[in-house]
């Protein structure tokens, strides 16, 4: 066995025909390939600079029924290679006159390939997007599903969201990619239609997402005062509440939090640099109570990052 | 006729239409290649992957029917949908070409 050498290439998912220059290119300098490794490793075997058209077929039937298959390309003189992430790799060594031989002779058949490529590999990472990221994303920027919010779910929510954007950005770069086969041979108006579809759907699923980033740190919240204080009854509170009373030694301030999830922090005190009391959630305050040593005007501030429940502040 | 069948093989490509005459004779794959290019003095020469795809979608959609397999090579022949999608496609040709020594 002679040389061999391994290079990574990045192709997207319909760039199989720059895959097939690149692997044509790399026989006429005298590298053939061997294998295709995850994510895009192509190794090369050094051989006698020849040339050679490489092509790449996605047919799941071909593969379900390969020995039928690879005979069909066999007999018209092509080399099957191997299958990768269904597709299957063929060659064929051509002089330069027939060199760029396809395996596709209509237009037809080049669009039907296509159709194989988005249902088989397009499809799957849209079911992906709307029945797994999308929920997965609402749960978690919401708090639901049993971990109320806390710092593993936060952090789970915003790669969610990334990971959302980033399917939206391939799925228009995809689009962008179809659409310049596409528009080869088909000539009609539709596609134009199709791909501008294709598009406002993308954008509605960014605002969907969007939708949900919004509606999670959108605060849902009601205060009502009683006769010695107030309550809170949050859905989710994203926001500073503060409330001010007038105060004098041997007053107490009586809290009872009922959380149900997110994040609540209280504060109590004249001013901000000279706190009485300070608790959060993670402490689970629950019930408590602060004596006033000193009369003035006390500020009661409650922040809240989707905080869910009920807080009640009484003064006695 | 289905609608769909309408939709997809009338009017017929050049290759769907050259699939179906073939397979007037039990044949397979490789065999419908050359058997065209023999009848086109060597001017269409059918593509694998167009001739594979070709088969399985008609087979899928009922225009021909597999008969058997022989050294890896399944050999089909055309059914009664697909003498009629046939017909409809000749009858078409006849009328463009007559249309066509008319008009010259």
């Amino acid at each position: 066995m002679g040389k061999t050498k391994t290079e990574f290439k990045w192709y997207t998912i319909p760039q199989y025909r720059k895959e097939e220059q690149y692997l044509s290119e790399m026989h006429k300098k005298g590298w053939k390939l061997t294998r295709v490794s995850w994510p895009g490793f192509y190794h090369f075997e050094q051989c006698e600079p020849e040339n050679v058209t490489y092509r790449l077929d996605y047919n799941q039937e071909g593969i379900e029924n390969k020995s039928e298959y690879v005979q069909m390309f066999a007999d018209c003189g092509w080399e099957y290679l191997f299958d990768f992430v269904g597709y299957s790799y063929f060659r064929k060594a051509s002089d330069e006159a027939e060199m760029n031989e396809e395996i596709f002779c209509d237009d037809d058949s080049r669009l039907d390939m296509m159709r194989r490529v988005f249902k088989g590999r397009i499809v799957p990472l849209i079911v992906i997007f709307f029945c797994c990221i999308l929920p997965q994303l609402f749960i978690n920027m919401n708090g639901f599903g049993g971990g109320n919010g806390n710092i593993v779910q936060h952090v789970l929510a915003y790669l969610l969201l990334a990971l959302g954007i980033i399917y939206i950005v391939l799925f228009g770069i995809f689009a962008m990619q179809f659409y310049q086969y596409e528009k080869n041979f088909a000539s009609d108006e539709n596609i134009k239609t199709k791909y501008v579809c294709i598009f406002i759907g993308l954008i509605i699923a960014l605002m969907a997402m969007i939708g949900i980033v919004c509606w999670a740190n959108h605060s849902r919240y009601k205060v009502t005062d009683t006769e010695s204080g107030f309550i809170l009854d949050a859905e989710a509170l994203n926001e500073d509440i503060v409330k001010e009373y007038e105060l004098k030694p041997g007053d107490s301030i009586y809290v009872n939090h009922d959380g149900d999830g997110g994040e609540m922090y209280i504060s109590i005190g004249k001013d901000p640099q000279n706190l009485i009391f300070y608790g959060n959630t993670f402490d689970e305050f629950g019930e408590f109570a602060v004596s006033i040593e000193e009369s003035g005007i006390y500020q009661i501030k409650c922040v809240g990052k989707r905080a869910k429940g009920k807080l009640e502040v009484e003064i006695k | 006729m289905d609608a769909h069948i309408k939709k997809v093989y009338v009017p017929m490509t050049e290759t769907g239409f050259y699939i179906l005459l073939c397979l007037k004779e039990p044949n397979h794959g490789y065999g419908i290649v050359q058997k065209v290019k023999e009848l086109t003095n060597g001017d269409i020469v059918l593509a694998p992957g167009t001739m594979y795809g070709s088969l399985s979608k008609m087979e899928k959609d009922g225009l021909i029917s597999f008969l058997r397999e022989e050294e890896k090579r399944k050999i089909y022949v055309i059914t009664d949908l697909g003498n009629e999608v046939l017909r409809i496609e000749m009858n078409r040709i006849e009328r463009l070409y007559q249309n066509m020594r008319e008009m010259l």
